[in-house]
């Protein structure tokens, strides 16, 4: 694990805690609306880790602290669904001068660089592989596909829980994000308790749940809860028109996401400061930002509980360039989260081998139309890149992608039928017609 | 001996000769005639362009995929094949040299080697005078 050294001098920060610089120097400030927040004349100019990534060599010459200052701070907005949660992320965002990361969608990672919808060739794909997004759950919510949307959607929710810890340790800039891998168990017990998923994908979800969360190390500074009342929640929902979504998402539904934030909540609370506001009525920005301005979020103590542990117990420089080169690359969290979980005893999960060789057939003949993978195709406009490709964990041109499952997944995934066929020059359109 | 079984010391020349690394002229479309260092620089460079050929479409990746850290890994390549084929070709060197040199400082030692054509049983055995033991009571 890397900076794991830097735990054991996590001790000795704590016991020295009356020694902290903040203490004798100056006021320790926490969060600062953007107007008023003041970088250090000596802060460096942000690191561009999406074109650059970040490996162990970058920190010999970029140091992960001196990106810090006041407004380097992970803040969740959390909340049921129609609570109002991405109005407020965005006003929140734009006063304190952080970044927006919107909640995922699975339009992130279903319309490649190349603008190719995969929706667009669901019919030529095996039935497996077209996975349904949002809407598709919405229409048909006890098809045999939501437990693996369910999946790809925690398994994409991780890559950007990463991908905001990689925005503030390369940038300095806090980072205001929708929900959280930590929180997105509260829709697996909504599709439980209808029966959208089985038991047995349910079991399986909690069990990767238990064995990914403690790869993301980092807890965020501050969850910020919307409790809007589900009946108000209905109303905005029918407000946006959407009749499946209104079908779908019933009262029940709502009362049970609502219910297990609860237990959300309870398991935030040993790490992050909760701010939770009534939200019948769309509270004000500005008393949320003054709320959030009164928090102080720089205070740790070793002897008085978690909150706020994991950013204050890393030490010196190697366990900071440690952890950033963790979250930037997302490799090795993606192993220590995912791999070596067996998948056989859940049957919503399962894919026939066959099926992913015709996936492959399909990629390669109709949807990118080469034998070559994401961003190696000349004829759709890319470049020679790639060509001091040294990074490790995926074979993209370049070194930060930001969901596995976007793009970087299909160079990882082989079948026996593509492996000597790597034209796919036995590719049958009828496949997908034929009986199994 | 009978002069039907000896060969002229010219024929065994020849015959020592006539297969010999280096004693053929130098074909391309033989690598059998190359030197030592050239036939092991040209395996490791066929063997890794074979690897990295496969590699590429294995993974979905054109030829210039990672290609300057490749060229270098190939260039490495080709280096120990010319190396283990220098140090083949030095190796053989040596030990011709050793030999030769034991041999001039004891030349007694190999004085069969010249008996090429093969030495009568008189030149071979040791003298034997017969000592019956039953006959003891004429000694």
């Amino acid at each position: 694990m890397p900076g794991s050294m830097s735990k054991l001098g996590g001790l000795a920060t704590g016991l020295l805690a009356c020694s902290r610089s903040g203490a004798l120097s100056n006021q320790v400030r926490g969060v600062v609306h953007k107007s008023l927040l003041r970088l250090p004349s000596e802060h460096p100019e942000p690191w561009d880790y999406k074109h650059n990534g970040f490996n162990y060599i970058d920190g010999l010459k970029d140091d992960t602290r001196s990106h810090f200052h006041q407004n380097s701070k992970l803040i969740v907005v959390e909340g049921n669904i129609g609570s109002g949660k991405t109005t407020l992320a965005k006003q929140l965002a734009d006063q304190l001068g952080f970044v927006h990361f919107p909640e995922f969608r699975m339009d992130d990672i279903l319309v490649d660089r190349y603008g190719n919808d995969l929706r667009n060739y669901y019919n030529k794909f095996p039935a497996r592989y077209r996975l349904p997004d949002i809407s598709m759950f919405y229409k048909n919510p006890s098809g045999e596909l939501s437990a693996a949307m369910q999946d790809r959607i925690f398994n994409c929710r991780f890559d950007q829980y990463l991908n905001a810890l990689a925005h503030i340790l390369n940038t300095g800039q806090g980072v205001v994000l929708e929900r959280t891998p930590h929180s997105d168990f509260v829709f697996a017990n909504a599709m439980r308790d209808k029966n959208y998923i089985g038991h047995e994908y349910f079991k399986h979800y909690y069990f990767v749940r238990k064995n990914a969360l403690p790869q993301l190390h980092f807890w965020p500074h501050l969850v910020v809860y919307l409790n809007t009342p589900t009946n108000k929640c209905l109303e905005n929902i029918k407000r946006r028109g959407n009749t499946d979504e209104i079908a779908t998402v019933d009262e029940r539904y709502l009362k049970t996401i609502e219910e297990s934030y609860k237990d959300s909540l309870r398991e935030y609370r040993n790490h992050s400061k909760i701010l939770a506001y009534d939200w019948t009525k769309p509270g004000d920005t500005d008393a949320v930002v003054e709320d959030i301005e009164r928090l102080d979020l720089d205070f740790f103590e070793w002897h008085s509980g978690d909150v706020m542990e994991e950013w204050n117990t890393i030490v010196d420089s190697v366990g900071w360039n440690g952890w950033r080169q963790y979250v930037t690359n997302k490799y090795d969290a993606r192993m220590l989260a995912f791999d070596g979980i067996p998948k056989h005893e859940v049957g919503e999960l399962y894919t026939n081998p066959r099926d992913t060789g015709h996936f492959l057939h399909v990629m390669r003949k109709e949807v990118l139309k080469s034998p070559y993978g994401y961003g190696y195709i000349a004829k759709n406009g890319d470049h020679q890149a790639g060509l001091n490709a040294w990074h490790t964990g995926h074979h993209l041109p370049e070194p930060w992608y930001e969901y596995y499952f976007r793009e970087a997944y299909y160079d990882d995934l082989t079948s026996h039928e593509t492996s000597l066929d790597l034209d796919s020059d036995s590719y049958d359109p009828d496949y997908v017609h034929h009986h199994h | 001996m009978a002069d039907s079984t000896r060969v002229s010391e010219k024929e065994i020349e020849r015959r020592e000769t006539f297969i010999r690394a280096g004693h053929r002229a130098r074909h391309l479309a033989d690598p059998f005639t190359w030197s030592y260092p050239l036939k092991g620089a040209s395996a490791m460079l066929g063997i890794s362009l074979a690897s990295v050929y496969l590699q590429n479409r294995w993974n979905k990746k054109p030829y210039y995929y990672a290609i300057v850290p490749r060229l270098l890994l190939i260039g490495a390549a080709t280096a120990a094949g010319y190396a283990a084929g220098a140090l083949r070709e030095r190796h053989y060197q040596t030990r011709d040299a050793v030999i030769e040199h034991y041999m001039k400082l004891h030349p007694e030692d190999f004085d069969h080697f010249n008996d090429r054509s093969g030495r009568s049983f008189s030149q071979v055995l040791l003298p034997w005078y017969p000592r019956r033991t039953q006959y003891t009571r004429y000694d």
